[in-house]
């Protein structure tokens, strides 16, 4: 019989109908394993859902141990943030809400917004204390993912920052950087290294990375500084003396006269480390743990020259160290089953297994002291001139300065880089001139960015 | 005598379904569209309307009336997104133009060869949409990247961050996005040159009107009508803008020059704060159709006078 609608009609109604059925028929709850885990980062994913070797990986321990299944899934970190912010708006539980997730320190602020007890997330300090973790974990890295000093989130990470160097060119400028203990000594060295590099035929030579246009590297200094732009308690902390303090030195170093100038910002991504370290265009930069790794593999080209040395110390602070970026694994408060989930969690973050698994190929240390294997510490580094590298990142970590998140942390970013931008910007201008407005200048930018965050944050404020 | 009644019932029957069919059919005809349009335009536009007088915190919510639009309109931050995207459609509309419609009137030459083959390439980039072409501008515009290579041969100590310079961050977004969208309005220029009358130019011609006068005083008016769709769409497609820049500098951008009127409501979808979201969003609305019937009343107004 001749359907009336023509063929091709025909053709995409059975395509529909058959689509429509096998939809219905591998509906997706079907088979769902008892833990579902959300990851964003495809490193961490595969540490925990890929077998290393000829070994089981981490979810499959955790279902040899316990007997229960469970599925780690590697979700885009945009996708996964939508779809967690409806779920949690929504109150929609399982099967759509997994049973934990991993969440970004630049994506967690917004689910701190609401009341404590109406958070999408779970508390954990009961759990922590139930399980014997309490004392256990860096105090200070569990401050980021707390709110009103209730714990949210278990770190992943420290994330510690370091200085990372071409001792080579250095040396050959006569200067050990290492031996810069106080910011000023670093800047001293950095500006004789300077003048040795130019007046040797290279005009490009810069001594540290510094970024111009965002507020990463200020902020990491801030953060060694002791000073969080939004403070734990949503105090805004951008006119501060040393936040002001700070950002002079900062103009100074990048934008000053020539003298005391010795930043320049670097090309984005890995061509810092393929193209501007190994060109001499820049010599020096700061590092957390995470970009040492990124370092040697992308700037192969400077293998064995390459040293790493504590931050410089700030006058007024004891902090040898920062911290940048980060992330967390947490529990939904609606998931199905939270001890199980608190297991899992156990398996695949707070294991000897998964610190083992964590450790090789990169220099990321967990949150959790115990679990940092000690016999790796002082290896030598071949990369690093054969330097103990993993000793200074176990050093380091264990003092790392607190950073809170607020759901506005990312606004009083965009704040600071516009205050920072500006205050670049007449730096820039005044620099052969007259500097003595630099530090008013500094304080009006700085005020002004104060007040728009401070409207955004009460504009923001959700109280009961 | 029973077949006649027979029939009669059959024909009953036939007239009044063919009734119901004439009266519901219909109804049934435009129902997809109706429901389309009711689930992912109507409701959305009124769900928003409603959020937008609500402040939210995941789950929890409460009415604010007007506060988000107070706030929307007294904040600095809105204002700068709205001069950064004021300026950005301007400058669309000052270079994406002119460039379009003079490609247009070189390839509309009587000894163009190749004219497809330079179609497709000046309209391909329109195909790829505006993230891939940040993604691509990005690694061009970075600061060892192929631009800068290229400008360092003529000289050589050349150093522009593109990227992250806020000075230079807004003609690499007015650059990317023309290498998008000039091959578009290209495409639309070179159709409506093409339905000109060609006895006009003759014409003018035999009239001994210059290029300069043929172009004022024929091409103009007869691609006036499609001149005014492209500066509309520019208008609208620039109030609009947002991946391009965001993508391109991977957040606001140095100085906040990648903030737009949209990045400005996605930042405060980010923090969670849906109703000031959807209140920005309705001023943006409120702007771009405002702009869109004043430009049509002045281009129909320009039309009129000149008949």
């Amino acid at each position: 019989m001749p359907f009336h609608l023509g063929k091709p009609i025909l053709v995409m109604s059975i395509l529909a109908v058959a689509a429509g059925i096998t939809g219905a028929l591998t509906r997706r709850d079907r088979g769902r394993a008892e833990i579902e885990h959300w990851a964003f980062s495809e490193q961490n994913w595969r540490l925990i859902a890929q077998r290393s070797g000829t070994g089981e990986s981490l979810v499959e321990r955790f279902e040899r141990e316990t007997g229960h299944s469970a599925d780690s899934k590697l979700i885009q970190y945009r996708a996964m943030n939508t779809r967690l912010s409806s779920l949690f708006q929504s109150r929609t539980g399982w099967p759509e809400l997994p049973d934990v997730i991993d969440l970004e320190v630049g994506s967690v602020g917004r689910y701190f917004r609401p009341p404590v007890d109406e958070m999408g997330l779970m508390p954990l300090d009961d759990l922590i204390d139930k399980h014997g973790w309490r004392g256990r974990i860096l105090e200070n890295r569990l401050a980021t993912w707390s709110k009103d000093g209730v714990i949210f989130g278990i770190p992943q990470d420290v994330h510690p920052v370091m200085i990372a160097y071409n001792d080579a060119r250095f040396r050959a400028a006569g200067v050990d950087l290492a031996s810069s203990e106080t910011w000023d000594d670093f800047v001293a060295n950095c500006v004789k290294a300077q003048a040795y590099w130019r007046a040797n035929g290279e005009p490009r030579a810069n001594a540290f990375e510094m970024w111009e246009s965002s507020a990463g590297t200020i902020i990491t200094m801030l953060l060694q500084r002791g000073v969080n732009l939004v403070d734990q308690d949503g105090t805004v902390r951008l006119t501060d003396e040393k936040t002001l303090d700070t950002l002079v030195r900062y103009c100074l170093m990048l934008e000053g006269p020539e003298a005391g100038r010795i930043g320049v910002s670097t090309s984005p991504g890995s061509d810092a480390f393929s193209q501007d370290l190994p060109h001499g265009y820049v010599n020096a930069m700061l590092c957390a743990d995470w970009r040492l790794r990124y370092l040697r593999d992308y700037g192969s080209a400077m293998a064995g020259q390459m040293r790493v040395m504590p931050m410089p110390r700030w006058p007024d602070s004891p902090y040898r160290t920062s911290t940048f970026g980060g992330s967390m694994v947490g529990i939904p408060r609606d998931a199905r089953d939270p001890e199980l989930s608190w297991r899992y969690i156990e398996t695949t973050y707070l294991s000897q297994a998964s610190a083992k698994a964590r450790a090789e190929g990169t220099y990321v240390v967990p949150a959790v002291p115990e679990l940092w294997d000690q016999s790796t510490a002082d290896v030598p580094d071949p990369y690093y001139g054969g330097q103990a590298v993993r000793r200074m990142v176990f050093d380091l970590a264990a003092d790392v300065p607190p950073r809170y998140v607020s759901p506005t942390s990312s606004v009083a970013e965009v704040e600071m880089s516009r205050a920072l931008i500006s205050a670049l910007a007449y730096t820039r201008e005044h620099r052969d001139t007259d500097l003595s407005g630099l530090r008013e200048h500094c304080k009006s930018v700085l005020e002004g960015a104060a007040g728009r965050l401070r409207r955004q944050v009460d504009h923001a404020r959700f109280d009961k | 005598m029973s077949t006649a009644t027979g029939e009669r019932q059959q024909d009953g029957i036939r007239r009044r379904l063919w009734a119901a069919q004439a009266k519901y059919a219909p109804y049934l005809f435009v129902s997809p569209f109706v429901v389309l349009f009711c689930a992912f335009l109507l409701y959305p536009l009124l769900r928003s309307l409603y959020m937008s007088v609500h402040q939210y915190a995941g789950s929890q919510s409460r009415v604010v009336a007007g506060r988000n639009f107070a706030f929307v309109l007294r904040d600095e931050t809105f204002w700068l997104s709205v001069a950064n995207t004021v300026g950005y459609t301007f400058a669309f509309l000052l270079f994406q133009i002119p460039a379009a419609l003079g490609l247009a009137l070189l390839l509309n030459g009587p000894r163009v060869v190749g004219r497809n083959l330079f179609r497709f390439a000046f309209f391909a980039p329109h195909l790829v949409g505006q993230v891939f072409v940040a993604v691509i501008f990005g690694l061009m515009l970075s600061r060892n990247g192929p631009l800068n290579s290229l400008l360092r041969v003529v000289w050589p100590s050349l150093e522009i961050n593109w990227i992250s310079d806020p000075w230079m961050a807004r003609p690499a977004v007015v650059l990317a996005s023309m290498w998008l969208s000039v091959g578009f309005g290209m495409i639309y220029f070179l159709a409506a040159l093409q339905s000109v009358d060609k006895e006009l130019y003759e014409a003018a011609d035999v009239d001994g009107a210059g290029k300069w006068s043929q172009f004022r005083h024929v091409t103009l008016p007869g691609i006036r009508p499609v001149l005014m769709f492209m500066i509309l769409t520019g208008t609208i497609g620039g109030l609009q803008l947002f991946e391009l820049p965001y993508v391109l500098f991977n957040g606001p951008g140095p100085g906040a020059a990648g903030l737009t009127i949209v990045a400005y409501l996605f930042a405060w979808v980010e923090i969670g704060e849906l109703g000031t979201a959807s209140a920005t969003g309705w001023v943006l609305a409120t702007v771009v159709i405002a702009i869109a019937i004043a430009q049509v009343r002045i281009m129909r107004r320009g039309a009129r006078d000149e008949e």
